[in-house]
Order: C-alpha cells, then structure tokens, then sequence
C-alpha cells in the first residue's frame, strides 16, 4: 500500500480496464482522463494505492486545502478495486492512518458491496426523504435535451434511459466542485 | 442598481477578455488571478474533450457575468459509442449585476451555440439549490439526488484491529455494530 501526491494515471487505467465493468453511464476514466483531471489547481488529491505496476485497488481522496473550524476534511472522488476487501483495506488505512475529522463520498448509485463496508466502517447515510424543501439541499445531475420534442422519459445515452438514477455510476470527482 | 435588460449582451470567449474574466472570477474561484489563470487553462484551454467554451455578459463592454461548458466524455456500456457531453460550470456574476435576470439570459445563449454545435445533451453536476428550481422551470430535468454520505472520526473511534477482526465474524461483527450503535447512542446523542 502506499500513498502518493499524483496519479498513477496508466495503472489506473489499467485497472479500470480490467475489473470496472460497468454497464451504466459513467466516465470514460482512461489514462488521458486521469493525467489530465488530477491537474486541477484549486484542489489537492491525495491517492491510496493497493499493488505496485499492476493495481489491485485505488482511492482518491480530495483534501482539505482550507481550514473549515479547524477540521481537517476528506472527499473520497475515485476508487477501483479488484474486490470489496481492498477497498475496506484502503479505507482502514485512510481512517486510522489519515487524520480527517470527516470523509464524505456521493453514495446514491454505490453497488451493494461498497456501500455494506462504508456501513461497516460507521458511514451515515442521508437518504431521499420526499421533502422537496430538505432534498433540494443535496447534490443533484441535471439534464437538458437539444430535442425538446422528445419527451423526457426517452431522452437515452446510448441504449440507457438518462432520467433513471440506477442506470448511472456517479462520483464526487466527475462534478468541477471537486 | 436597476439597469435596463437591453444593455447587457452574451458574447463568446475571446482571448482579450481572460484578464476580465480573471477578475471576475475572483468572486468564486479564488482571490489570486494567477491561480485563476492556472484553473482557466487547464479546465478549458487544457481540456482533452472540448475546445473552451465559455460565455460571458457585457454591459458597457465590462465583462459582468459568466457561464462555462466543459467536456467530458462518457459511456454508458463497453459496446456502446463514448459520448462528450458538456458540463455547465462556474456561473458567477458581479456583485453590482446580481437580480438583473441574467441567469436565463446566459444560460440560453450558452445552450443555444451548444446545440447548434452539434451536442444532444448537456449535464450539470454542480449547481447549488439556489438555481436547480429555476433550471428544472426551463426545462431541466433531474436524473436524481446523489445523497453524499459521511465518515466521522469522533464518531467511529473504534480499535482498528477488533474492527478488523470483527469485520471476518459475522457474529461478532453484528454485535459489534450493535455495540458501537450503542455507544454512539450513549456518547453522542444525549
């Protein structure tokens, strides 16, 4: 395991390549994606690694430049692993060894075995709650469609309907907010 | 300062507006222009999908607002054809320009020259409460929420190695989450 300042943009390719087999919208996390969105001046990226020339798993943590009351804060904005015990791994390592007061992750669309080992790890959940006024206040992805003829319901990116949450795979680090 | 609608215009980006728009984005990004240029080239000028595209508001030729476009390139399964969809980012405005409608201006001119350009969908991922409900009025559409979820080290400071250890037990790791809900209960919630 070891803890670097920059990305390992081609192993992690690589290893997107090899077990990230999504089938929903997401992005395209290639190398020429990940050397150049870790270049981002307003933020730091901390990165966790599991293996050597060949990954077995990764987190990326964005960290607290400012001083928010003194607490030191972390998103989680990335990851990929090769199975759920190395992501909870790399996470024991962050929370014992990392020092953050708090580490927030976007976890609407997390598979079922990522979010059972953040509930492990003692991560709360803020689910929906039907109440515009207090769901408003959460992040959100919006949409717009050239066609404004073609009702919402059908507005497709390739073969997956773009209006249903399930068929996304949603990270902090595809917003410009982090 | 009330100004009539008429004195303000969209115009795309030029290379001889960046210093106004530096300026500008001293109101959002950060305090440092010199900073600001280094988000400015690497996010726009940088940008491996999208050449820049970024819009602002004149008013009497003084750059008083802007709207970006970013690229991004997507998938959506390993058969199908990747997609750049532009993302809508840091809208600020001046100060002294702020409750003149020049929201609905920008964003439309901005939507217009992107799907003239050929795009079918643009996503937003980053704008706050305070514009989602004007943005779903005009025809935005909300994929869904993205509930961000929290760790607390004050909260989960538990040895890690009977963590680890209870984490491999399913007896002791259900009775450990009691336990620790318990605790939680009686530490921090009274």
């Amino acid at each position: 395991m070891a803890i670097e300042k920059a990305p390992r943009a081609a192993a992690m390719a690589d290893l997107v390549e090899r077990v990230g087999n999504y089938k929903c919208i997401r992005h395209l996390r290639d190398e020429q994606f990940y050397s150049w969105r870790f270049q981002n001046p307003l933020s730091q990226y901390r990165f966790l690694y599991w293996g050597d020339a060949c990954l077995e798993g990764y987190l990326v943590l964005q960290v607290s430049g400012r001083i928010n009351e003194g607490k030191a804060w972390a998103n989680l904005v990335d990851w990929e692993v090769s199975r759920a015990q190395v992501w909870s791994d790399l996470f024991e390592a962050i929370a014992s060894l990392g020092n953050f007061d708090s580490i927030s992750i976007w976890s609407a669309t997390l598979s079922k075995a990522i979010r059972s080992v953040l509930e492990n790890f003692g991560f709360s959940f803020v689910d929906k709650t039907g109440i515009i006024t207090k769901d408003v206040k959460q992040p959100t992805i919006l949409v717009k469609s050239r066609y404004q003829e073609i009702p919402p319901s059908d507005w497709m990116l390739g073969n997956r309907h773009l209006l249903d949450l399930a068929n996304w795979d949603l990270r902090m680090f595809y917003s410009d907010n982090y | 300062m009330q100004r009539e609608f008429s004195n303000y215009r969209c115009v795309k980006y030029r290379p001889e507006l960046k210093g106004q728009i530096l300026e500008l984005q001293k109101y959002m990004w950060s305090s440092d222009a010199a900073l600001n240029a280094a988000y400015l080239e690497w996010k726009y000028g940088n940008n491996p999908y999208l050449d820049t595209k970024i819009y602002v508001v004149l008013c009497d030729e003084q750059i008083v607002g802007m709207l970006g476009a970013y690229g991004a390139k997507w998938q959506s399964g390993d058969s199908d054809p990747e997609f750049v969809v532009p993302c809508l980012g840091d809208l600020v405005f001046h100060p002294d320009h702020r409750q003149q409608g020049l929201l609905s201006k920008i964003v439309a001119f901005a939507l217009d020259d992107l799907f003239n350009s050929g795009f079918m969908y643009i996503f937003d991922l980053s704008s706050g409460p305070d514009l989602i409900l004007g943005m779903l009025m005009t025809g935005w559409r909300r994929a869904g929420f993205l509930q961000t979820s929290h760790w607390s080290a004050v909260q989960n400071k538990i040895p890690s190695g009977l963590r680890k250890y209870a984490d491999r037990l399913t007896f002791v790791s259900s009775t450990y989450r009691l336990l620790r809900e318990n605790i939680n209960k009686i530490c921090f919630r009274h």
